[in-house]
């Protein structure tokens, strides 16, 4: 095939004082048709040996139907657990912030109140309603771990609580939502609808509904 | 309106892009015998057959080229009084696609018995470029033949 490659004798390429005068106008030989011409003759030539089978293969299949992930969930850490909460529910991933402790109110569940934009809100432990034991330990791996305050909302009003880690999103089929294994703590269990299969390990996807039930009760 | 540009024969021609169901490569097609020879053959897409019609054994006297820019455009056709069919167009240099205001259109004024496909003209900087009008690509009796057996 005869290419005529301009732009390494008068184009940007070139080390020449005498530039192609198109220059000019285009400022690069990318934007030139005669580059783009160029390029598109290099499509101008016989096929590969079995391109043409591979496909007709590829065409007299099915179209493969692309399943979008239809639900999609935050994960995060609390002590040494991992758990995943419904992704429309987070309204705010927020740096950790002094927690002002209340008197005279049960400092299990109600950690104090925390600043979130301006506003001041309750902030819950959501590792004393899940039960869990030296939440409070925060195990650094490799990696720099950053403690965070989760924002989430639910019907009647928003739930603020601070977390050890968090991933980011997940995104999941219904399928892939696999079964309570027995083994789990009793009181995990009761708000987990499932567990979710995510890196090498297994996360636990928080029950939303019952979640924030059982902690609208708590407080009032 | 968009318009995908390709060649038949020296001369280039556009189709709107709002018919295209997607471009493929040119795969292996089943030839018909007996059928009208501007008819490539049959493509097995997606498990129906589809028959693809050589636009430059309409517009000249030879076939498409075979090579990698020889491509086939998947189109919504409509049959009348049934519904859409897919219908496939092979032409050469099937490479770009342009923007073009619909105003800019100008009418040939010419209706070539022999050729009803002949659309609207589009003037660009290398010269005039000739839309295809889809309707006017098969007769009719072409029409039956090639779609009847499945309606």
């Amino acid at each position: 095939m005869d290419i005529k490659d301009c732009w390494n004798q008068i184009g940007v390429r070139a080390r020449v004082d005498e530039r192609c005068p198109k220059l000019e106008r285009v400022i690069h030989c990318h934007n030139c048709e005669v580059y783009s011409r160029a390029s598109r003759s290099i499509l101008e030539q016989d096929f590969p040996a079995d391109y043409q089978q591979q496909w007709a293969d590829v065409y007299s299949r099915e179209e493969p139907t692309l399943q979008a992930s239809r639900f999609s969930s935050l994960i995060f850490r609390l002590g040494d657990e991992w758990f995943a909460l419904a992704a429309q529910l987070i309204d705010e991933v927020a740096r950790i912030k002094p927690i002002h402790r209340l008197p005279h109110v049960d400092s299990r569940i109600v950690k104090g109140l925390v600043n979130i934009r301006g506003e001041l809100k309750i902030c819950v432990s959501l590792s004393d309603i899940l039960g869990l034991e030296n939440a409070s330990v925060s195990k650094v791996g490799e990696h720099v771990v950053f403690a965070r305050i989760i924002v989430a909302h639910a019907d009647d009003g928003q739930f603020v609580f601070p977390v050890s880690e968090v991933h980011g999103l997940h995104q999941y089929q219904e399928e892939e939502l696999e079964g309570v294994p027995v083994t789990v703590s009793k009181a995990t269990a009761t708000y987990t609808v499932g567990m979710l299969k995510w890196k090498d390990r297994h996360v636990a996807c928080l029950d939303n509904e019952l979640l924030f039930y059982s902690l609208s009760k708590k407080l009032q | 309106m968009l318009l995908l540009l390709f060649r038949v024969g020296d001369e280039r021609y556009g189709l709107e892009a709002s018919q295209i169901v997607e471009v493929v490569p040119l795969v292996c097609l089943k030839m018909i015998p007996q059928s009208p020879d501007y008819i490539a053959g049959l493509f097995d897409y997606r498990g129906r057959p589809v028959p693809v019609i050589d636009l430059c054994r309409l517009g000249s006297e030879r076939s498409c080229k075979v090579c990698m820019t020889s491509r086939i455009i998947m189109l919504n056709y409509g049959v009348e009084n049934g519904p859409r069919r897919i219908l496939g167009l092979l032409a050469e240099q099937v490479t770009e696609t342009v923007k073009r205001d619909p105003a800019a259109l100008i009418s040939s004024d010419i209706s070539i018995t022999a050729a009803p496909w002949l659309g609207d003209l589009v003037k660009d900087s290398e010269g005039m470029l000739q839309l295809i009008d889809v309707d006017g690509l098969l007769s009719k009796t072409v029409q039956t033949s090639l779609f009847s057996a499945e309606s």
